[in-house]
């Protein structure tokens, strides 16, 4: 049993104005001895442990439902890219990093060919310079610089 | 442990479903071939220090789709054979030589490339010959040849699936 008298021990780390406030609202306050939340906690916990055949089926149909659906998203995922989904193109308008303006990799594969060429190509006789590609160093995207991407291209 | 009806098919919808991946059992899209290797023999040649030209055709079937760009890597494998000049394709969109680096004349390997933006001429679709390759040949031995389609694309600039093939010219 809690005594009513007895004065409720606040938490090391509360500061002192709380303790003050909360005293000044609720008077004296009945705390919860640390055994009983000890006990509740304990009690809490062997629930969880116990075995229960309906929760345990309810989990294990949550774990099917997820499983199957993951698998099924990573197979249609994987015969997309069999399938050969369509490169992006600079149409996607994506913002190029540095080291791609400067290397003239416009479509981020890794390497520059032709495709890159084309691309920068492309924009100019569209008037669409979305890449500003300066690969000769001179300031400006021109046809020049289509040039000089499809040397690189096949550079031995 | 327990086991429900329900879990069983679902998981032997999982395994199912990852083994038809795994396998490949599902039927994959047939892939063109970006590989093409040519084997030319030196019939009725005795002289070692015989030197005779020849020249190799590039051909790249876009099949239904229009070409705009390519890219490809071709290679002579055996000694005595020197590249000694580039010509364009039979179409128009492609009739001028492609991009090459120059290194490769006096050489035995070369990338070559090509694009058209304009479409004065329609882009061509099916199998075309995109270059013919001068080269020189040394010696009594059968030259070989190989072609890597590094690229293809459609007049939007996609990525498109197209094959490759080495033919002796006039052969």
């Amino acid at each position: 049993m809690i005594d009513p008298d007895e004065e409720f021990v606040f938490d090391e780390d509360l500061p002192e104005s709380i303790r003050d406030a909360l005293r000044s609202q609720f008077g004296s306050v009945v705390g919860v001895p640390s055994a009983i939340d000890e006990a509740i906690l304990a009690d809490a916990r062997r629930q969880l442990t116990i075995a229960r055949p309906g929760i345990a089926r309810r989990r294990w149909k949550v774990l099917s439902i997820a499983g199957l659906s993951s698998s099924l998203a990573a197979a249609a995922v994987v015969l997309m890219f069999r399938a050969g989904v369509p490169n992006p193109t600079l149409d996607a308008q994506q913002p190029l990093s540095a080291a791609q303006l400067r290397d003239g990799d416009v479509d981020g594969n890794g390497r520059v060919d032709i495709l890159d060429a084309f691309a920068v190509a492309r924009q100019l006789q569209q008037g669409t310079a979305v890449a500003a590609v300066d690969a000769d160093g001179d300031g400006r995207t021109t046809q020049a610089d289509v040039d000089l991407l499809a040397q690189r291209a096949v550079m031995l | 442990m327990h086991c429900s009806l329900f879990q069983k098919p679902a998981w032997l919808c999982c395994l199912v479903a990852l083994t038809i991946v795994q396998d490949g059992s599902v039927q994959p899209a047939r892939q063109p071939a970006t590989v093409s290797e040519i084997r030319i023999p030196a019939t009725g040649v005795t002289d070692e220090k015989s030197v005779r030209f020849e020249a190799v055709d590039i051909f790249v079937d876009s099949a239904e789709q229009s070409l705009a760009a390519w890219q490809l890597e071709l290679t002579g494998t055996m000694p005595g054979v020197e590249i000694v000049g580039i010509e364009g394709g039979e179409h128009p969109a492609f009739r001028n030589p492609p991009y090459y680096d120059p290194r490769a004349i006096r050489n035995n390997r070369v990338i070559l490339a090509a694009f058209q933006v304009r479409d004065d001429h329609g882009l061509p679709t099916g199998r075309q010959r995109v270059a013919r390759v001068h080269v020189q040949v040394r010696g009594i031995e059968d030259r070989v040849w190989i072609g890597r389609l590094a690229a293809a694309a459609n007049a939007d600039g996609q990525s498109i699936a197209a094959s490759i093939r080495l033919e002796k010219s006039g052969g």
